[in-house]
């Protein structure tokens, strides 16, 4: 197999910047900004701040670290690691949390009903908003009320639908001990108040103490993003990630590419926002999500519709390898070792000269390894360079 | 990199707020998708909260009370410099300007408000 032209497996960075590992000269290397800090899971396991500018090497889901690049967002709930109660359980006590600190809470409640509760002013949202409601759990012993996903019963929404159908889905593990869950939900109606209730009381039981939470986020898109801590006095917001690298010169060569990428999707908010997008300034090759689950391969300038026209199942969460082979006249796709598409482009894509995630409205993506070859492959071939 | 921290509040409420964000540079993408032109991240906080609501056990006993002024923080990044080498609110937004002595009600992640106001 011959030797990538370009290599980026997350490893060296500095403020703005991210090393590839070839080539050597620097001409690989890509730019980055976020205009303020970000939070990671560090090589520890703990989640921890990084500051303005520096790239974000995530260890949640390996020992091998991703690149993390996510959308703007803010986090509504105000003192995020103890989470709102609209009325006090008996008794909280402090316990580690994910980011290592004595700030996660182990509530009592005395009522069946204590709760944690969030609420949206009439007129903030548009009718069919999503939002997305995630908290960290430990469970001190088991708990002896209702079983529930996550370990907080979501029930007694006001002007909210849950779009959940086991009551939470589980997003991360065993970050210091704690497991992430998250809820979607969605606004009936934008023009009245609304209510998110997530119920402590009757799964806990009530006088026992037997589960912590901590780092409660709700946000106005359809998945979680990476934890955003806010203080007791009000709310707080990340800045957008871009990702981008303008090679010119190198490291592609006309007509005959190989790329492959090794990438975890993490959900995105609108139809056809893309994740990563290999351009030559015109004509372009980009991976969009399409609807849950759902992605689509888009050749604008190289195809009347997508090059995989929404039918790309990817699962959120899980590591994916995608790779397309291109000369003049021929495409070849490539998804974890099967052949997904085969197609005569209408138009061309002869020096890639762009890869960036920083246009449109931006999407979640976890990269851990993005090559290029200067030649075009065999679909056998590019079946190998995708099996996991 | 210079960045600013801005709080403003729109007495004409989200409308007018939202006129002054577009005009800061939105663009369209291919599939029909809005996104800004420019580097600064805004947060609109909504309208300002008057009255908390009230509850018993599970009953509201009143409800949130808000008033007309919607709420908008901005964090400026690379605000070009005048001839004397300052900084100041693009074109049309210091007139909404709040300016506060604590960090208000929202921030920036890892960011002080204090330290970045203009």
């Amino acid at each position: 197999m011959a030797t990538p032209s370009l290599t980026m497996i997350p490893s060296g960075y500095k403020a703005q910047k991210v090393y590839s590992v070839l080539p050597t000269n620097g001409d690989g290397d890509f730019t980055f900004d976020r205009n303020d800090a970000g939070s990671r899971v560090n090589k520890n396991g703990l989640i921890e701040q990084v500051a303005t500018d520096i790239p974000r090497l995530d260890y949640s889901d390996s020992s091998c670290p991703s690149l993390l690049l996510e959308p703007a967002s803010t986090n509504l709930v105000i003192g995020s690691a103890e989470g709102n109660y609209p009325h006090l359980p008996a008794s909280l006590t402090n316990t580690i949390s994910p980011d290592g600190t004595n700030n996660a809470v182990i509530p009592t409640p005395q009522y069946t009903w204590i709760r944690y509760q969030e609420i949206i002013p009439a007129g903030t949202y548009l009718n069919g908003q999503k939002l997305t409601y995630s908290w960290y759990r430990k469970r001190i012993s088991t708990p002896t009320g209702v079983s529930v996903n996550g370990d907080l019963e979501v029930r007694g929404l006001i002007n909210l639908t849950s779009l959940e159908s086991n009551n939470a889905t589980q997003i991360e593990s065993n970050i210091n001990g704690f497991d992430r869950f998250q809820v979607v939900v969605e606004i009936i109606n934008g023009s009245l108040e609304s209510e998110f209730r997530a119920y402590v009381g009757d799964v806990v039981g009530v006088g026992n103490s037997s589960v912590a939470y901590f780092g409660h986020q709700f946000e106005a898109l359809p998945y979680a993003t990476s934890y955003i801590p806010t203080p007791i006095t009000g709310t707080a917001s990340r800045s957008a990630e871009t990702f981008s690298n303008d090679f010119s010169s190198q490291p592609t060569v006309a007509n005959t590419n190989t790329v492959v990428l090794k990438f975890i999707p993490m959900g995105f908010s609108t139809d056809f926002y893309e994740l990563l997008r290999f351009s030559d300034g015109t004509n372009e090759i980009a991976l969009e999500g399409f609807q849950t689950n759902n992605y689509d391969v888009y050749g604008s300038g190289l195809a009347s519709s997508g090059m995989v026209d929404g039918a790309l199942s990817l699962d959120a969460g899980s590591i994916n390898i995608i790779s397309f082979s291109y000369s003049g006249t021929s495409l070849r796709f490539s998804h974890n070792g099967s052949t997904i598409n085969t197609t005569t482009p209408t138009g061309n894509l002869p020096t890639i000269t762009e890869v960036l995630n920083n246009a449109g409205g931006l999407s979640p993506i976890k990269i851990l390894d993005l090559r290029v070859y200067n030649d075009f492959k065999t679909q056998e071939e590019i079946n190998t360079l995708t099996t996991i | 990199m210079g960045l600013h921290i801005g709080k403003y509040r729109f007495g004409y409420g989200r409308e007018q707020a939202e006129s002054k964000i577009e005009a800061l540079g939105v663009e369209q993408d291919e599939n029909g998708n809005n996104y800004p032109t420019h580097k600064h991240t805004i947060t609109k906080l909504g309208y300002e909260v008057l009255e908390k609501a009230v509850y018993n056990g599970e009953d509201v006993i009143s409800e949130t009370v808000f008033g007309e002024g919607y709420l908008v923080d901005v964090l400026w990044r690379d605000l070009q410099e005048d001839e004397d080498g300052l900084v100041d609110h693009p074109y049309g937004w210091k007139t909404f300007e709040v300016d506060i002595n604590s960090e208000g009600i929202h921030g920036f992640l890892g960011l002080k408000y204090q330290d970045l106001k203009f």
